[in-house]
């Protein structure tokens, strides 16, 4: 990637509109933005923030075209340095020929996603709000909008800075009790105290309730179920590939398979997993492990049932049960593998053949309907967003625990908070000592 | 002219450590002091220890050091803070009669191996062609040797303030240094100015002890040294009082003649050790404070009243004593002042405490921007170990934040900087549950052995604990409790007959001592290997952080240079500079270097082809 070579003192020059149009945008950022606009343009009065028509010419001399240029003076602009836009004619050769004017004058040509990199580093956006601006210009949806809208305003960054914020002062006032025994006169923890840290872990699970991690990945199906129980010959199905080995020997499946699917600008992730039995080798254990998160993350968890591979899952909001195999299910089974599904509240799909392609029209089109819509706007979209969120959702449940020692809660404390300051790329032990010596009178 | 392997500059905590390590790996060393008599003078409270500094004493015990020993043998008081609040945070504390601390260690220096006492004020570091060579005295001496131990305290251009009163002084009584910094700064180091402050010093039979709280030390007494040291003296307490309404009131109408609130004092005070007017300004609705009255030695007159930091007029610090209960006739000894001295910021020494600019030049104790006895002593056994090793030609030692809290002091220190003097706290410490006091040893010995720092009989000594522990482990590992013994418990015999003693120990309610049924293991080892236990799941918690952040120290970075850099602010880049990081994982520790820069510095260093490795304390 060009950024990375590349200096911060640099002026950069790109194209801010995509295909041909009546209007193309170039967009100037660095120390001699101003400077290279006054050589296109000639030196006017400057007026920030305000269209003005300007006639711009090469350094030779040669009229490139009439323009509407608009200035935004650092540090208030968007990356946070001296930022040009030239409104042009949107001819391919006016384009053309006025970014090479720019590149004559020193600009360099600015690297993919550069302009929010130095938003970035300049400190105008959080990690959040860079992640959510990416999305932004990849939305194709209008709920994938909103959300990455959400979070560039920083509605995530908002939520969870309004849970650190007390988790940090109750941290320093336990700290402080450890640090200091003989001049803090407290007692932690105190029964409000871990009321306290419950109410935050009930937020955070919310947050995390939200979480739309297919806005961002790909809406993920997972198929699971018990070894043998033909989920690699569905897989293959559902694609129309052999993209995973098939062995009637149970157990061939130790690492999850993925292949992405895409239709009408939605992208399906079909999963296949291990099978999960009862006394695995090391190796495949590992493996059913992995599948039992993969279940969990996925937003649609298909369980396959077959006459000869049966085994039945937890009930799970996102968990789906068919039957497979229909080519050796004969009625008896399937009515008595469908009541015991009822039973044990599962909810049952329909039966389904990768011999005899019974029952796949109707599997596909419950598994790739179009995305649910929901009213909540999704604050969570990333996998690195939930991943903080859930060490420290686990964290502090367990800071909570009966029969630990100050020292071992204050630990799992911090370790929440920490997750919480990275998911908005802040450091927070030092801002918590801070606290301690803000908040609390000690010392000799 | 004489020459040594190493100069140390300084014989107090800081200095004493730095020449005994030297003397201990065999240098030949020159301690320069001030005064003879002085040697190892508490110049503030008379106690060693308390939370994250005992930490610290017992990691100086571990690597050879003397502050435990001496503390252990002089001690008058020995209590174990936060002993229920887990063994993270547990820490031993003692009182020490000071006059006997002073002593102890003044026999050690001058009965060490090699070591030349010579008393007289260093006034300049010499070099030829910018190669440091050794020091010149006041007195005209050259004393030559390539490496150099600064530890100069609070004496470097010292000014003490009582009031509106200022006079030169390293400490009450006694001269300040006046010509080593201008010598420093000619070497190109940059000096910062702090301030501390002390107590007013009372007379113990002005005090009305009777009407007082006392607050004895504990039975049986914690000790910082892993081996027994004697210690006959009788065991006092100290007495509890506290500040009242109109204690707050007289400081109150005195603090336009407080040099710290008129703006005479310009240095930066500690924020964990603030004077009693700081503290009534600050917490202006707390009603009173906590006093501590702690005698300064068994045939001292001489009590310090912990908790009473002053610079105020003599007149209003006599005044406001006599408000608080029991000194109403209190008579002040020696008024409390406020110090200020030149410090150097630490940021400009690598993590191996040399300075980045003179090689040879070693830098320990307040100079660095710290405060207290314990952080002193044991950035001076560091400093000391590395002059002996920078003056044989061997590669110099770093210690990592998961090895001690030695690392963890001296990465903040470099890394960090500092904006007031730095005290050791276990908050500062990530890997609390594995740098524990009672530890210390374990973690340290065979790395304090591998570079020299033990003697023969210490290593005989720590070998045999080690073994100890390792009995113990596998006796609870290996044997299972039988039903005799889980009635005794109170549990239900058929649910546990037959069951490890180790997977029983982990329950809350079973200590150690009930499942070793007349087997015999010393208390430290019972003690430590029972936490190892209980705190199983925590500590491999840690260990796993340490080996994810562990990535990121193995990465490391080359030298940034002087050019524009690649996708780096100025601001960052200027950090960068000042504090030239080792790691990746020390400049993401840097404040101010953001994720993405951290991101871009990774990239940097993969490029350049970085070799991946870790120096730190073979082990």
């Amino acid at each position: 990637m060009g950024w990375r070579s590349e200096s911060l003192r640099d002026t950069i020059v790109a194209r801010a509109t995509g295909a041909p149009g009546a209007i193309a945008i170039l967009r100037l950022s660095g120390p001699a933005a101003h400077a290279i606009t006054d050589r296109l343009a000639g030196a006017a009065a400057r007026e920030p923030r305000r269209l003005t028509r300007r006639r711009l010419r090469d350094p030779a001399g040669a009229p490139l075209d009439e323009a509407l240029v608009v200035e935004m003076p650092g540090p208030d602009s968007f990356t946070g340095e001296d930022v040009v836009e030239l409104h042009l004619h949107g001819s391919p050769a006016v384009v053309a020929a006025t970014e090479r004017a720019c590149l004559t004058l020193g600009a360099r040509p600015a690297g993919p996603g550069e302009f929010s990199l130095r938003a970035l580093l300049h400190g105008r956006l959080d990690l959040t709000q860079a992640e959510a601006l990416a999305d932004l210009i990849a939305s194709r949806s209008e709920e994938q909008r909103l959300a990455a809208l959400a979070n560039l305003e920083g509605r995530l960054s908002h939520a969870v800075g309004e849970l650190l914020e007390p988790l940090e002062g109750l941290l320093a006032a336990w700290l402080a009790c450890l640090d200091f025994p003989e001049q803090v006169d407290l007692e932690p923890p105190r029964p409000a105290e871990l009321v306290q840290i419950e109410d935050c872990g009930c937020k955070i699970q919310q947050i995390m309730d939200s979480s739309r991690l297919e806005l961002t990945r790909g809406f993920r199906v997972v198929l699971c179920g018990p070894t043998n129980a033909g989920k690699s010959s569905l897989l293959n199905r559902l694609v129309g590939e052999e993209r995973v080995l098939v062995d009637a020997e149970p157990g061939t499946t130790r690492d999850p398979v993925e292949v992405e699917l895409s239709d009408h600008g939605q992208t399906w992730i079909v999963c296949d997993t291990a099978g999960l039995r009862d006394s695995p080798t090391d190796l495949e254990g590992r493996g059913m492990q992995l599948s039992r998160v993969w279940m969990r993350r996925a937003e649609l968890a298909l369980w396959l049932v077959a006459p000869d591979a049966v085994a039945w899952p937890t009930p799970a909001p996102n968990l789906l049960l068919a039957g497979s195999k229909a080519d050796l299910a004969d009625s008896a089974t399937r009515q008595a593998l469908e009541a015991e599904a009822s039973r044990r509240n599962l909810s049952f799909a329909g039966w389904c053949s990768s011999v005899t392609c019974e029952g796949l029209p109707e599997l596909r089109a419950r598994l790739f309907a179009p995305a649910r819509a929901t009213a909540d706007v999704a604050l969570v979209v990333r996998e690195r967003q939930l991943d903080a969120l859930e060490r420290a959702h686990v964290a502090l449940s367990e800071s909570r625990a009966a029969g630990l020692t100050l020292d071992v809660r204050a630990q799992l404390l911090g370790e929440a908070t920490r997750a919480l300051g990275e998911l908005l790329g802040r450091e927070v032990d030092d801002e918590v000592l801070e606290r301690i010596f803000a908040n609390f009178c000690v010392g000799k | 002219m004489k020459r040594f392997e190493a100069i140390v500059v300084g014989a107090g905590h800081a200095g004493c450590e730095a020449a005994l390590a030297l003397s201990r790996l065999g240098a030949r060393v020159a301690l320069v002091t001030l005064r003879l008599d002085r040697i190892a003078q508490m110049s503030c409270n008379p106690a060693i220890g308390g939370v994250g500094k005992g930490q610290l004493v017992r990691e100086i015990d571990a690597l050879g050091g003397a502050m435990a020993r001496v503390a252990d043998a002089t001690g008058i008081q020995f209590r174990e803070l936060n002993r229920s609040r887990g063994p993270a945070v547990r820490s031993t504390r003692a009182q020490s009669d000071s006059r006997r601390y002073r002593e102890a260690m003044t026999a050690l220096v001058t009965g060490a191996a090699g070591l030349a006492l010579v008393e007289d004020e260093v006034i300049e570091l010499l070099g030829e062609r910018g190669e440091l060579t050794g020091v010149r005295t006041r007195a005209g001496l050259t004393l030559r040797a390539p490496a150099v131990v600064v530890t100069t305290g609070t004496f470097l251009n010292g000014l003490c303030h009582v009031g509106d009163e200022q006079f030169p002084g390293g400490r009450f009584d006694d001269a300040p240094a006046r010509h080593l910094s201008a010598s420093l700064a000619a070497w190109g180091l940059p000096l910062g100015r702090f301030k501390t402050g002390t107590t007013p010093r009372l007379a113990a039979g002005s005090i009305d002890f009777a009407a007082l709280e006392q607050q004895p030390g504990d039975e049986p007494r914690p000790r910082f040294s892993f081996d027994q040291v004697a210690n006959d003296l009788p065991q006092v307490s100290c007495g509890l009082t506290a500040t009242t309404a109109a204690t707050h009131a007289i400081i109150r109408a005195n603090l336009d003649r407080s040099p710290l609130f008129c703006g005479v004092i310009k240095g930066r005070g500690p924020r964990y050790c603030p004077s009693i007017e700081d503290k009534i300004v600050r917490f202006a609705d707390k009603p009173r404070h906590q006093l501590f009255l702690e005698p300064e030695g068994l045939d001292s007159e001489r009590i310090y009243p912990n908790g009473l930091a002053t610079s105020l007029p003599r007149d209003v610090q006599t005044a406001f004593v006599r408000s608080i209960p029991g000194l109403e006739r209190a008579r002040i000894l020696q008024y409390g002042y406020a110090v200020e001295y030149d410090f150097v910021p630490p940021t400009a020494l690598f993590p191996t405490l040399m300075a980045k600019r003179v090689p040879g030049l070693f830098l320990a104790g307040q100079i660095n921007g710290t405060s207290g006895y314990e952080e002193a002593g044991a950035q001076g056994l560091l400093a000391g170990l590395n002059a002996a090793r920078f003056a044989a030609g061997e590669p110099l030692v770093t210690v990592g934040r998961d090895e001690a809290y030695l690392g963890v002091m001296v990465d903040d220190l470099v890394t960090k900087g500092v904006d007031d003097p730095y005290r050791m706290l276990t908050s500062r410490a990530e890997h609390r549950l594995t740098l524990r006091e009672s530890n210390a040893e374990a973690r340290l010995w065979e790395c304090a052995r591998t570079l020299g720092l033990l003697s023969g009989e210490r290593i005989a000594a720590a070998s045999a604990r080690a073994e100890a522990r390792e009995r113990l482990r596998s006796f609870l590992r290996e044997t299972s409790v039988g039903a005799s013994l889980a009635q005794r418990l109170g549990l239900e015999p058929s649910a546990i007959a037959g069951e490890r003693r180790e997977v029983l120990l982990r329950r809350p309610e079973v200590t150690i001592g009930s499942l070793l049924e007349g087997e015999r293991f010393d208390e430290e080892s019972c003690r430590l290997v029972e936490e190892e236990i209980k705190y199983a799941g925590y500590i491999q918690r840690e260990r796993r952080d340490i080996e994810r952040l562990g990535e990121l120290e193995a990465v490391r970075l080359p030298e940034l240079g002087e050019g524009a850099l690649p996708g780096f602010s100025l601001e960052v880049l200027e950090k960068l500079r000042a504090v030239r990081p080792a790691t990746l994982g020390q400049a993401s520790r840097i404040p101010g270097v953001t994720p993405a820069a951290v991101a871009l510095l990774r990239i940097l260093a993969c490029r350049r082809g970085a070799a991946v490795s870790r120096e730190t304390i073979p082990g």
